[in-house]
């Protein structure tokens, strides 16, 4: 059955003409050994994809939980033997239980060792930031808490400037996030911005009418969606990270300037932006990125897969062909953890995969052991040591 | 965060859920008359899943064991039916060919990740995709659709490129989630 997964992408393939050449005499021999395989008639692929009537999965979903707790007469024990199992949250038991079903393998081929978990406080991250207001007062949000300023007001997951205040000097904010925090916020013009962990904006309470909006990502990674200049008698928006500038007219992009990596990369999900360095200056297409190298002074630019650059702001990492070091790199942030690699060629192993920031990091961690990536890993307070 | 509510709540469960359900109903759907039952069929698949400690090495096992499961399912329906029609015999012939199963699955892999690429792509460049997949010339396809020929030509490129940059590195890709 594997093969007719395998040959069903390469037909794909095929149709998009994207074969490489070793796969092209792979379809040749499997079109041999399955020789059903060579009447695939697109007509009728395509006929059946236009009836795919979008079923109500949600609805099925449902069905099938309120199924499930109805013929559970004996709970799924050996699960609850699982070490980990006690320091998941009791809300997502349900979800544990279905996802143990696929994570843990048969204890008989189980290859693996249990992991050491001592005093884990490792937990995922959560809206919360600390805004700076222009007297130099710190005021801390988080999830649940309102807060209301003179120019602002907070959910605690969310910040928004009022867009009638006006001033003729302009008076800053900070915004910091932490490692473990993510946050929204609504400037006064209406651009909205979303902060990754680790990040830093300074931006003015309000700006003033006609001129260019500056605001400044002293560090970390943040997601604009700009307010068009046409809607501010044409004031354009800059954003600005030590030398470099980007300028905009009214568009959604991504910066991603943290203080542990060198490199600051600036990604056009949508419209038009203009990249400048020192002396140098790039204007980016959708879905390309410029990638500024600090140390070699250079701006290139490259084509890249914007939506999985931007997944944080969904709550998804989508890590493509990177290697363990970056991805860990990721999640240390959003957990706020320390990751030490007791097996040094583990850091430059690449993968791919979609993982999600509402998930516990022994999940992630099951997840990539099951996967054979790591062989096993310990947790001691906020520590994770790969083996 | 704003946007984190468009979220689901994760589960591999659920993903495997939402990956596959649509493929297994259409499949069962070949054999069964009802869409009701077929639905019925598939979500006990998965409620077996739920309440038995299955365990899968990688995806690809998993995925087999769904479509056989469905073959299962639909076998037995069709066998215990007490009341037998005349396509009964047939059906379940055809439920015990190997051959055809295999066939019939590579036909709805092709079907199910062939949809979930287009379904990104907007209403328009849908109806071309699926038009030009067909084999229709970009002629007939500007006159079916009403619109000028290097429209069709320029949506056409740019919805293959979408497409392909979908399926270009997948053989390299190990998807975490069962995705």
């Amino acid at each position: 059955m594997n093969d007719i997964f395998h040959i069903s992408k390469l037909v794909i393939k095929k149709k998009l003409k994207v074969l490489t050449d070793a796969e092209k005499s792979q379809l040749k021999q499997f079109k041999r050994n399955y020789p059903f395989s060579k009447g695939i008639n697109f007509e009728y692929i395509t006929q059946r994809i236009s009836e795919h009537i979008a079923l109500d999965k949600q609805k099925a979903w449902e069905a099938v939980v309120i199924k499930a707790q109805q013929g559970q007469n004996t709970p799924v024990i050996p699960i609850y033997r699982k070490p980990w199992f006690k320091y998941t949250a009791a809300a997502s038991v349900v979800f544990v239980l279905a996802l143990t079903v696929f994570l843990n393998k048969d204890n008989n081929q189980q290859q693996f060792t249990e992991p050491i978990i001592v005093n884990n406080q490792i937990e995922k991250g959560t809206d919360k930031a600390t805004l700076t207001l222009e007297n130099g007062e710190q005021v801390t949000l988080t999830k649940g808490d309102t807060y209301q300023t003179q120019d602002a007001t907070s959910n605690g997951e969310e910040i928004i400037y009022d867009s009638s205040s006006t001033s003729s000097e302009l008076v800053y904010n900070h915004l910091t996030i932490p490692r473990g925090g993510q946050f929204h916020l609504i400037l006064s013009d209406g651009t909205q911005v979303w902060l990754n962990s680790e990040s830093q904006l300074k931006y003015p309470v309000a700006f003033n009418k006609g001129e260019t909006r500056q605001v400044e990502l002293v560090y970390g990674e943040a997601y604009f969606d700009v307010s068009p200049s046409t809607n501010h008698n044409g004031a354009d928006f800059k954003v600005y990270h030590k030398d470099q500038e980007v300028q905009v007219l009214g568009t959604e992009f991504n910066i991603k300037a943290y203080k542990d990596e060198v490199n600051v990369y600036t990604t056009l999900v949508e419209g038009k932006v203009a990249v400048s360095y020192l002396d140098q200056s790039q204007n980016l297409n959708p879905g390309q990125q410029a990638a500024l190298y600090t140390v070699q002074n250079k701006l290139e630019i490259s084509n890249v897969n914007a939506i999985r650059e931007i997944a944080w702001i969904n709550g998804e990492f989508m890590l493509e062909h990177k290697t363990l070091t970056e991805i860990m790199q990721v999640l240390s942030r959003w957990y706020d953890m320390d990751v030490i690699f007791e097996t040094e060629k583990l850091r430059d192993v690449r993968f791919v995969g979609v993982l999600g920031k509402d998930q516990s990091i022994i999940e992630i961690l099951e997840t990539i052991k099951n996967f054979g990536v790591i062989t096993n890993y310990e947790i001691n307070n906020k520590t994770i040591t790969l083996k | 965060m704003k946007a984190n509510s468009k979220v689901l709540p994760k589960s591999d469960l659920r993903k495997t859920f939402d990956t596959y359900y649509d493929a297994l109903v259409q499949y069962a759907n070949r054999f069964l008359v009802s869409k009701d039952e077929c639905e019925d069929l598939i979500q006990d698949i998965f409620v077996d899943l739920w309440e038995k400690e299955n365990t899968f090495p990688d995806e690809p096992s998993l995925r087999a064991y769904l479509y056989k499961a469905a073959r299962n399912k639909c076998y037995n329906v069709i066998k215990h039916n007490k009341v037998k029609n005349k396509y009964a015999a047939s059906t379940i012939q055809e439920l015990e060919d190997d051959n055809l199963f295999l066939k019939q699955i590579l036909e709805e892999e092709i079907v199910r990740q062939l949809h979930k690429a287009i379904d990104v792509l907007p209403e328009r460049k849908k109806e071309i995709i699926k038009l030009s997949l067909k084999g229709i010339k970009n002629n007939e396809i500007a006159e079916t659709l009403g619109i000028k020929l290097q429209t069709v030509k320029t949506l056409k490129s740019q919805s293959y490129k979408i497409l392909r940059d979908q399926f270009k590195d997948l053989s390299t890709i190990i998807y975490f989630l069962l995705a």
